[in-house]
């Protein structure tokens, strides 16, 4: 069954193209059949897949009413999508509430400073109600991103979000150069940005939240 | 990969979840909405060409006719099909600001 993720942030500029691009294309490296569905006017999800560097499928979709239906045709594809990524801008937007209803789960990334984790916390919290009106499960994560681990404010960050209830990932997506370079390769991340995304992914994996790795297409020797 | 495309033809647009998601979303700023808005309330010019080889005014008439459409809506069809992102006609139909 395809599993539609969605990467959402109310604040701007906290890594969700980067999560996404990153965690999607190491799936694909996996050999999971992903699309991605890029819903920020900016494209840079867009531009990303463009380069065709990563062997995934794409679309931008503007029109927040069309989204859910977007993602529905999606779903019928043959052979199955093992999962869609949906990207969204930086603000609460209309767009924003439709990706959320449309998943299955939400990763919130957010940079280890004030401002982001006052953005995830209300993302989150964004995330409860629109599963509560909806009626539907729907789990969300934080996922910290460009950090500096072992420094104060990372931990200060995280102390507060677990103090809040806020669920987050144990793994973080470090500050490296690699995430950048993305960008301009259109590849997954290299060096060590990719065992940093690689320890999300696995840290994503481990608490049984990927249905790809739980199906059997998976090739668990690879 | 490839850029996917994928046809909306047959979405079932009435249920109530979609009920409730309309209400959710309804006081949220939207980018294709603020566009066509934008579009519907923007002001009306004359659009016209000269010197265009009549069998070519002609074969537009034509197609438009065949298509059952305006000549402005085939031209917006056309401009869509060129990747100019224009909403639907009725979303930027002046007469309905």
């Amino acid at each position: 069954m395809t599993q539609v993720i969605s990467v959402v942030q109310e604040k701007g500029g906290a890594g969700k193209t980067t999560l996404l691009t990153a965690i999607a294309s190491l799936m694909v490296e996996d050999g999971a059949k992903i699309a991605v569905i890029d819903t920020d006017p900016q494209r840079h999800l867009e531009s990303w897949a463009k380069k065709d560097q990563t062997s995934l499928d794409w679309l931008y979709e503007e029109d927040d009413e069309k989204l859910i239906p977007t993602v529905k045709a999606l779903k019928k594809a043959d052979p199955a999508y093992d999962a869609i990524f949906v990207d969204t801008a930086g603000f609460k937007s209309a767009m924003a509430m439709h990706a959320i209803a449309a998943a299955n789960l939400i990763l919130i990334p957010s940079k280890a400073n004030e401002a982001d984790a006052k953005g995830a916390k209300r993302t989150f919290s964004h995330v409860q109600s629109v599963a509560e009106t909806m009626e539907k499960d729907i789990l969300a994560l934080v996922v910290m991103m460009d950090v500096d681990t072992n420094t104060n404010i990372t931990q200060a960050i995280t102390d507060a979000l677990d103090a809040q209830k806020v669920p987050r990932l144990n793994a973080m997506c470090a500050h490296r150069t690699g995430f950048k370079e993305m960008t301009s390769t259109g590849q997954s991340p290299q060096g060590s940005a990719r065992r940093s995304a690689k320890s999300v992914l696995a840290d994503l994996q481990g608490r049984g939240l990927l249905s790809f790795y739980r199906s059997g297409s998976w090739p668990k020797s690879a | 990969m490839a850029k996917v495309s994928v046809n909306l033809d047959d979405d079932l647009d009435g249920d109530d979840s979609a009920r409730k998601l309309k209400e959710l979303a309804a006081p949220l700023p939207s980018v294709s909405k603020a566009k066509s808005t934008a579009l519907k309330d923007a002001p009306r010019v004359q659009f016209s060409f000269t010197n265009v080889p009549k069998p070519i005014k002609e074969a537009f008439a034509t197609e438009a006719q065949k298509r059952g459409l305006t000549q402005k809506e085939l031209l917006y069809e056309c401009l869509r099909a060129g990747g100019i992102n224009i909403p639907d006609t009725a979303e930027i139909d002046g007469r309905r600001r």
